[in-house]
């Protein structure tokens, strides 16, 4: 029989010093600086059509709220609670346990004891026993209810936007209760009453009106991917010719925007572009839905089913069999997890079939779209492509799961299955920090600011203390993934924690290693630095 | 300092560094290990390098990569300078209170914590700096983005 603890062994560690001076509900929420974000730009929530617009600051004592703001939440609160049978489950479930206590990237970055997941539940869970339980209306804080007040709403807009919506509690909770989903509840409410953050609102702002997160109009979209195809040209010889917009191609593929603007992500872009010449795929690309990203999820399912429904509208338009999506994060758990129920069924689409090895994608039949790391390790699987590792030669490579895709769609073996193939030095990190466990970068769902660069810091933390290990232990001096938030948080963050660790996409490896037919004697890497063994290297 | 007194330091000095600079999460902070837990397993293994380290060495420099692992955490936890190594000086009256260390090597003990102390803000500073050093790469090259946005093709940007 196991030997269960006494009482009084148990009672003897805890330390009733060390109580904090004020309960929980009782200590009002203080915006560090470096901590919140800025509040939605007035003209962004105008062009969405979203309530309450004006200009305000989150360390203001008035927060211009709508005169009848607590009838808003909780009538808001009401109808979730009706429309989504998840959320009333994860209000009532949790026992408190604790497993997800230590879990979350920002607790264990900050130690702020509301960032535990549980404590961040039982923000909303209190106002939900208070309004919605008997037991909360007869006994109150007993029963661990409270009053919503405007010092909730405030702490609602601090913490719920200190979580990157990574779900790695989720993972480690008995009941399955995933926090990630609390978090875009209490998110919805806030913008019910205009409380939403300018990191979010206003990305997703742009790409109702332009097609994509920045704002790039079509011309603009053209003329950077003109840049990045010149480049190509510059390194190999070969003029690769994307097409728009154009009706009867068999693929629509959508990439993040980030790819096609920022650095690293231009780089893993020109990869897929060559590998798409290479092979000779239909593909064209839309500068309608010109972004694969879905920023309307960090806000409401309403503004994630509003961009998402362009991909799709646009694919039904050109007429396309399926749709092949890019190095992107958060775009696929939206795609998994709520496309077919908010858009879907993509009926008027085929079943995904790559056109060069023959395989068909059926884990995809119903959304139609699949991850281009999927699309590529089947190529490499069925040898259709020549791939030279040497030429990543110097590189030694880790791979970051990005939450979304290892979580939310078991994205966890064609990322490395590629980097085994395109790369000689592949090391893992921790088994504790990879996969399902995977650390968020600490800048998802909304949160890559730089304003709360001091919070991303924190966040990031776990994640950076593994690549921190794998670099002093094996040399690693690049960090790999396939989300584009991913390549323009990660670099940040590698440059406080982890400085020697550079940040790429997957395809950037795959576009060094892979050889084209009619190519030139390749002496550049996507970067434009000397090949190992090339001339240039040798000078340097 | 045998290793049993050095072990009880450490585990005071930790104890109390814990519940200094991060209030409310001592426990479970302490509660986890290695890679789940990054800010515990910095710390310990970073003071215990320092405590073991701190008389012998001959160059103080020496300490400064595990100074960093512990000042480059406090230096994003919206901590003032003073508050960011006052783990020294937790230590450092701690050791001033001991009864059992000879004066003479407790005044050593001393200097070299206050030599040390002097290493341990020059990261913070270099910390902070790092920190809006990034904010500022982050706004320029939103405003390069917006400018090449807002520019005819012809004269460099892409509207």
């Amino acid at each position: 029989m196991a030997k269960v603890p006494k009482p009084a062994e148990l009672l003897k560690n805890v330390s009733y010093e060390k109580v904090p001076d004020t309960r929980w509900m009782d200590t009002p929420v203080d915006f560090r600086p470096g901590t919140w974000l800025y509040p939605g730009k007035a003209e962004s929530l105008e062009t969405l059509g979203l309530p309450n617009p004006r200009k305000w600051s989150p360390e203001d004592a008035d927060w211009k709220l709508p005169p009848n703001w607590k009838e808003i939440i909780l009538e808001g609160m009401r109808e979730r609670l009706d429309r989504y049978r998840s959320f009333r489950v994860f209000m009532d479930t949790c026992v408190r346990c604790g497993a997800c206590a230590d879990k979350c990237h920002f607790y264990l970055g900050s130690g702020d004891p509301k960032n535990m997941p549980v404590l961040r539940a039982e923000l909303l869970r209190s106002v939900y026993r208070r309004y919605f339980t008997k037991a909360g209306q007869m006994f109150g804080k007993f029963a661990g209810a409270r009053d919503l007040t405007e010092d909730v709403i405030k702490e609602w807009f601090y913490y719920f936007h200190q979580c990157t919506e990574c779900r790695r509690c989720s993972v480690f909770c008995p009941y399955g209760i995933d926090t990630a989903e609390i978090t875009m509840i209490g998110r919805e409410l806030l913008n019910l009453i205009g409380c939403n953050v300018d990191w979010i609102v206003t990305p997703v702002a742009n790409c109702y009106m332009k097609g994509n997160h920045l704002g790039i109009q079509p011309h603009g979209l053209v003329d950077s991917m003109d840049f990045l195809v010149e480049n190509i040209q510059d390194i190999t010889g070969l003029k690769i010719e994307p097409t728009f917009n154009r009706k009867g191609a068999e693929i629509l593929y959508v990439p993040p925007s980030g790819d096609i603007f920022a650095d690293p992500g231009t780089f893993a872009l020109m990869g897929q572009l060559m590998l798409f010449h290479e092979t000779g795929i239909d593909y064209t690309l839309s500068t309608y839905a010109s972004e694969g990203g879905n920023f309307g999820s960090f806000a409401s399912m309403e503004l994630t089913k509003r961009l998402n429904a362009k991909i799709y509208a646009e694919a039904r338009r050109l007429g396309v069999k399926w749709i092949l999506g890019g190095e992107c994060g958060h775009m696929w758990r939206v795609i998994h997890q709520y496309m077919d129920t908010m858009n879907g069924p993509a009926d008027f689409l085929e079943t995904p079939v790559s056109p060069v090895t023959g395989t068909r994608f059926e884990h995809a039949a119903s959304t139609k779209m699949i991850h281009v790391t999927e699309f590529t390790a089947d190529l490499i699987h069925e040898g259709k492509i020549k791939l030279d590792p040497a030429r990543n030669d110097g590189v030694k490579v880790t791979f970051h799961d990005s939450c979304n895709p290892s979580r939310a769609m078991g994205l966890l073996e064609e990322p490395r299955y590629i980097l085994k193939h395109v790369c000689k030095d592949f090391y893992e990190m921790p088994d504790e920090t990879i996969r399902e466990n995977t650390f968020c970068c600490g800048g998802g769902s909304g949160l890559g600011a730089d304003e709360n660069m001091e919070m991303r810091m924190r966040g990031g933390l776990p994640r950076a203390n593994a690549v921190r290990h794998v670099h002093e232990k094996f040399g690693v001096n690049m960090l790999s993934c396939v989300c584009a938030i991913d390549r323009a948080t990660l670099p940040p963050l590698m440059q406080y924690w982890v400085p020697a660790v550079s940040v790429c996409g997957v395809h950037e490896l795959v576009g060094n290693a892979l050889i084209m037919k009619g190519e030139n004697k390749r002496t550049q890497n996507l970067r434009f630095e000397p090949l190992p063994g090339s001339l240039e290297a040798e000078n340097e | 300092m045998n290793s049993k007194e050095q072990n009880a330091f450490l585990k005071s000095w930790y104890d109390d560094t814990m519940q200094s600079c991060f209030p409310g999460a001592d426990d479970l902070i302490r509660r986890g290990t290695g890679f789940s837990n990054p800010v515990g397993q910095a710390f310990q293994q970073a003071m215990r390098i320092i405590l073991a380290d701190l008389l012998t060495t001959r160059d103080l420099e020496s300490l400064r990569p595990s100074l960093d692992r512990i000042v480059r955490i406090l230096a994003v936890q919206g901590l003032p300078a003073g508050t960011s190594v006052r783990f020294l000086f937790i230590l450092r009256n701690r050791l001033e209170s001991a009864s059992d260390i000879p004066a003479e090597e407790k005044k050593l003990w001393i200097q070299r914590l206050d030599a040390l102390a002097e290493i341990a803000v020059e990261i913070w500073c270099e910390c902070r700096e790092t920190l809006f050093q990034l904010q500022i790469n982050g706004l320029r090259k939103r405003i390069q983005f917006l400018e090449a946005g807002s520019t005819p093709k012809e004269e460099g940007g892409i509207a």
